[in-house]
């Protein structure tokens, strides 16, 4: 065994031992922002590297964390190339997720969505919503309803407030 | 794109190199090869009448001996209900899907239902399909011994792409059953794809169009860069030349009860008879536009009509645009338009008639890649994998392949959600965490399932997962880690972990298609006539 080659089996073994910690961007070694030509170009690359085929007749425990780490990339990759996965992925990955959960994901995302809408109340919210794309659609009268509604619900919203300022001032 | 050529040469290799070599079987539903690769050179090994292609053929015969391959075949209609045939339909199959109940009414073998698949009854024994398959290998591996010079153990065999988990496991342990070491299942697209040549430093992207037998395939695949990527696969397995065969047999039939008022379908031999007439028939129609029926044995006086290419093709229309409907699937799979096809690989018998070909040409807007021949092409792949598999220090190309079907769970009121989406790449994990909803829950319970449909019933039951008995505690309180896989060879493991101890969870019970219809004991497969 030459040295290099017992340095990178020491590390392939390591890595398998740990592989919960490891996000799929950090696996792939991708931004979390790359696009689809970069997860798909470093998912070529890796599979180049790790591929089980490669090290048939390898020492069992070689093998064996090779497959790991090698499952693990397709798992990466095949969630990481689906917008609607990778998002759910990226919301639960901020909850400290590091792998993909369809349930535990998708409640995060949920989560996620939530906060970055303004109010508490469920029916706040959506009359807050109907508010907002009656404005879009320069429906100023339907707008103003929403947001009345909005408010009953949540009279001291301060979104909800400043919605129903600007409708008024103009 | 240049037409591809293919990178191997099929050439008889000298005898008598003593290395240990691993065979790559093409285990067909009409017909079988087997090739070996030594040195980069690939032979595909013929039988001792000189035929490379080996029909997949079993006879039972009255001495209890079995006959395998042509001598079986020849004497398909002497032993219409003693010769089993295109086995490939029903393995891994249960005994109530419509696959099993349309090969019934077609052949002359008895077909049983078992608890959990089908098996046959020739000679008043039953034998499962894996038995009958086993025989069908162990006869390709005589034939490569005889040819070596001496014994080998190990072999790549391939499958439909679009083979679920109870027929890969089905193959699997017919190989096993005559002790063959079945090193890796390949997807036929695309062990056909890996003979192909195409490559160098620029990547192209292929679709395999393969039509055989029994079964049809199409994948599209990304070359280059010491790689084959799948990118997506999709197909019937219910759908192939056989299905060609039976249309001209209904119409011989049809004109044979016009002339005599009897349907020689009622009769096991006639039928067989019908069969090796149709065949023939759309084996001509391939080279010309009509073919000569010649239908005085099964009226019972001279009787003769023709068929045209015009008729057969207007009758097999509605296979054709089934295939192509499952081509523009599998391209909208991959996310490609059909104009970033760089080139398409025809595979199996059935690409041979004209009417498939044009109309391949016209939906790829190409005319199909002339190469390798279609019924030896993925023998030949697998050959080559083969070997590099046995010598990963020569690896040259990865196949990086992908699930053909989406793996679901039961879950409630009859519904199943998706675990591992169609093609996504292979070998792959998932997990999920389960935990118990009643209070001193003793076991959870996983219904495991392959298909593309939302409820339980549309999809193909792989297995019952019963994980227990756990210990007894409130409800909420245990945690289970299930960890869906799949691996290189398409097959499908369900394990469980405790989350707290990280212990396995006990009491894995896989009801699996394919653990349930082993009624031979491998040590007791018929002998072999010779």
């Amino acid at each position: 065994m030459t040295d290099a080659f017992a340095q990178w089996r020491a590390q392939v073994l390591a890595t398998a031992q740990r592989l919960d910690e490891i996000d799929y961007f950090r696996l792939l070694g991708c931004a979390p922002d790359a696009g689809p030509a970069d997860i798909r170009k470093a998912f070529r690359q890796l599979a180049n590297n790790y591929h089980p085929d490669r090290f048939v007749g390898q020492d069992e425990r070689l093998c064996r964390a090779l497959e790991a780490i090698y499952r693990r990339i397709t798992e990466a990759y095949a969630v990481l190339r689906d917008p609607a996965d990778r998002s759910a992925y990226r919301a639960g990955l901020d909850q400290g997720l590091t792998r993909y959960d369809p349930d535990q994901s998708q409640q995060a995302l949920q989560q996620s969505q939530n906060a970055q809408q303004p109010g508490s109340s469920a029916e706040g919210r959506r009359h807050f919503e109907r508010a907002q794309s009656a404005l879009a659609r320069g429906d100023r009268f339907g707008a103003q309803e929403e947001i009345r509604m909005a408010l009953l619900f949540e009279p001291s919203e301060p979104a909800f407030l400043n919605l129903a300022k600007d409708l008024q001032g103009s | 794109m240049r037409a591809s050529r293919p990178v191997v040469v099929v050439t008889v290799w000298a005898k008598g190199k003593s290395m240990a070599s691993v065979l790559g079987i093409d285990l067909g539903t009409s017909n079988s090869v087997v090739a070996v690769c030594e040195d980069g050179k690939v032979t595909v090994i013929a039988d001792a009448d000189g035929h490379r292609i080996h029909p997949s053929a079993v006879a039972f015969m009255p001495d209890g001996s079995v006959l395998v391959g042509a001598r079986a075949r020849a004497g398909m209609i002497q032993r219409p209900n003693e010769t089993v045939i295109s086995a490939k339909r029903l393995i891994g199959r249960r005994g109530e899907s419509d696959e099993v109940t349309k090969t019934r009414s077609r052949m002359g073998y008895d077909i049983v239902d078992q608890d959990q698949a089908v098996a046959v009854r020739v000679r008043g024994q039953l034998h499962s399909l894996e038995t009958i398959s086993a025989l069908i290998l162990r006869h390709l591996r005589d034939q490569a011994e005889q040819f070596l010079g001496r014994s080998t153990a190990k072999a790549v065999i391939t499958v439909p792409a679009y083979f679920d988990d109870n027929q890969r496991q089905a193959t699997r342990r017919a190989g096993q059953m005559v002790g063959l070491e079945v090193l890796r299942i390949v997807n036929e697209p695309t062990a056909a794809a890996f003979s192909y040549g195409y490559g160098g430093n620029r990547s192209h992207r292929i679709a395999v169009f393969d039509l055989g037998g029994g079964t049809f395939d199409v994948s599209v695949l990304e070359l280059g860069e010491g790689a084959l990527e799948v990118l997506a696969t999709g197909g019937d397995t219910f759908l192939g030349g056989d299905d060609f065969d039976q249309i001209i047999a209904d119409q011989m039939a049809q004109a044979v009860i016009a002339q005599t008022g009897r349907d020689p379908r009622s009769d096991a031999a006639a039928r067989q008879r019908l069969l090796a007439e149709a065949e023939r028939a759309k084996c001509v129609l391939s080279e010309h536009e009509e073919a000569d029926l010649d239908l005085s044995a099964l009226a019972g006086v001279p009787m003769h009509t023709r068929i045209t290419r015009i008729q057969f093709d207007a009758s097999i229309e509605p296979f054709i645009e089934r295939c192509l409907g499952l081509c523009n699937q599998t391209l909208n799979d991959a996310g490609l338009h059909v104009s970033e096809i760089d080139g398409v690989v025809m595979v199996g018998g059935s690409t041979r008639i004209p009417a498939v070909r044009e109309a391949v040409t016209r939906f790829f807007r190409r005319q199909p890649d002339q190469g390798i021949d279609p019924d030896l092409v993925v023998g030949v792949g697998a050959a080559l994998y083969a070997e590099q598999l046995a010598q990963p220090s020569n690896h040259k190309r990865l196949l990086l392949d992908v699930t053909p079907m989406t793996l679901r769970l039961a879950t409630v009121g009859g519904f199943t959600e998706p675990i591992i989406q169609r093609n996504a790449p292979i070998p792959t994990e998932r997990s999920r965490l389960f935990t118990t909803a009643r209070d001193h829950q003793e076991m959870v319970v996983l219904r495991v399932y392959q298909g593309e449909e939302q409820a339980e019933e549309d999809n193909t039951l792989l297995g019952e997962f019963v994980f227990g008995p756990l210990p007894k505690r409130p409800r909420g309180d245990i945690e289970i880690t299930v960890t869906f896989a799949i691996d290189t060879d398409g097959l499908v493991q369900v394990t469980a972990q405790d989350r707290a101890t990280g212990q396995a969870a006990v009491g894995r019970i896989n009801l699996s298609v394919a653990g349930q219809s082993d009624q031979t004991d491998p040590a007791n497969l018929p002998a072999a006539r010779s």
